[in-house]
């Protein structure tokens, strides 16, 4: 009887574990000063373009989430586009041909390079400028 | 180019050899770059707000304020399927095989994917909404480059939601501390981004592991 209870309990609990979703581990933090609702990764991954109500185009690094560029108020070059509208960076892409960190961007704006990592999340793989690493896979 | 009204969103194939238009005059058009010449003419019977095209250039999908998202042969301008019950402010997103079509439905939070040529729905995904009156604003969703999963977010969610394309079995669910308004998938499947309404942007890993731990075989 006690046998087949536990049977019972332990068929239960996996059912029940293997239902639900799993909860990911953030690998980093990026932080703009207002929300942000265009997001677009470059052709190869490794990196991540960002904009939104601080009216801001930033690109970071993947997955360290260190901060590679950071244009305002909007940028329009070969290399990444981002779209001002309504007080928004409503849209952000990357040339299909690829982008490089040491590319000068032609557009206009402001060019921040001094490097800055992610935020406290406390999850942050090591980073290597050129060589992503990544935890968890 | 011209329609008789604005145009609400614009779309090349992916050959770059036409550009689709979608009109407040109840059509959506299609036209050969090269000569403007117009190819196929779509119509609605209301205005058409949304159009995509499918990855291998044969499909387009349109929007319409009809609530009504509908699957169009893109060159003859024959329409192939539709799929009523479609937030019309919404999304319409091809799956990278051209298998599906992921689009925002009119009950809030909701998240429909269907097959893209017949229409037929295949899976339903439902985000946490508390309602905010008759406001129902369209999710964001973005597809694995396998097509296999579909992230989405909506903003009244403070989670972004990872699920299965062909049974919309949440799979994995990423939180944040605010309503999530972006999403994407990084080109290689290993990465995903959710931005969320405080300006925080997370990154997470994502491969055969995070699957696992969900328990999918």
């Amino acid at each position: 009887m006690r046998a087949r209870l536990t049977i019972l309990l332990v068929t239960l609990f996996v059912v029940v574990a293997t239902r639900s979703p799993a909860q990911v581990q953030e690998v980093a933090r990026i932080k703009h000063e207002g929300g942000v609702n265009a997001l677009a990764f470059s052709p190869d991954g490794r990196y991540l373009a960002t904009g939104g109500y601080d009216r801001s185009t930033r690109v970071w690094e993947v997955p360290s989430g260190r901060e590679i560029i950071r244009l305002t108020p909007s940028v329009v070059g070969r290399e990444i586009f981002g779209m001002l509208s309504r007080g928004t960076t409503s849209a952000v892409a990357f040339s299909p041909s690829g982008f490089r960190p040491g590319w000068k961007i032609s557009g206009h704006g402001k060019r921040h390079r001094r490097g800055r990592t992610a935020m406290g999340s406390g999850h942050r793989s090591g980073s290597r400028a050129h060589e992503p690493r990544w935890t968890g896979l | 180019m011209n329609h008789d009204g604005p145009v609400y969103d614009i779309a090349f194939s992916p050959d770059g050899r036409y550009l689709a238009t979608a009109s407040n005059d109840r059509s959506a058009r299609v036209w050969e770059v090269g000569n403007a010449k117009e190819v196929a003419r779509m119509n609605h019977e209301e205005i058409v707000l949304k159009i995509a095209f499918s990855p291998d250039g044969r499909y387009l999908a349109t929007g319409s304020a009809d609530g009504i998202a509908r699957v169009w042969e893109a060159l003859t301008g024959r329409e192939a399927a539709r799929l009523p019950h479609t937030n019309t402010r919404g999304v319409l997103v091809f799956s990278p095989d051209g298998r599906y079509l992921a689009s925002g439905e009119d009950s809030c939070g909701a998240v429909k994917v269907s097959e893209a040529p017949t229409g037929r729905e295949i899976a339903h995904i439902k985000h946490k909404h508390t309602p905010l009156g008759k406001l129902c604003g369209p999710p964001s969703i973005a597809f694995s480059p396998d097509g296999r999963f579909l992230v989405t977010g909506y903003f009244e969610d403070r989670a972004a939601r990872v699920s299965d394309a062909a049974s919309g079995r949440e799979v994995a669910r990423m939180k944040h501390e605010s309503v999530v308004q972006a999403v994407a998938f990084s080109p290689d499947g290993r990465c995903l981004a959710t931005a969320d309404k405080g300006g925080t942007v997370k990154l997470w890993p994502w491969g055969q592991t995070t699957v696992e731990g969900a328990g999918t075989p």
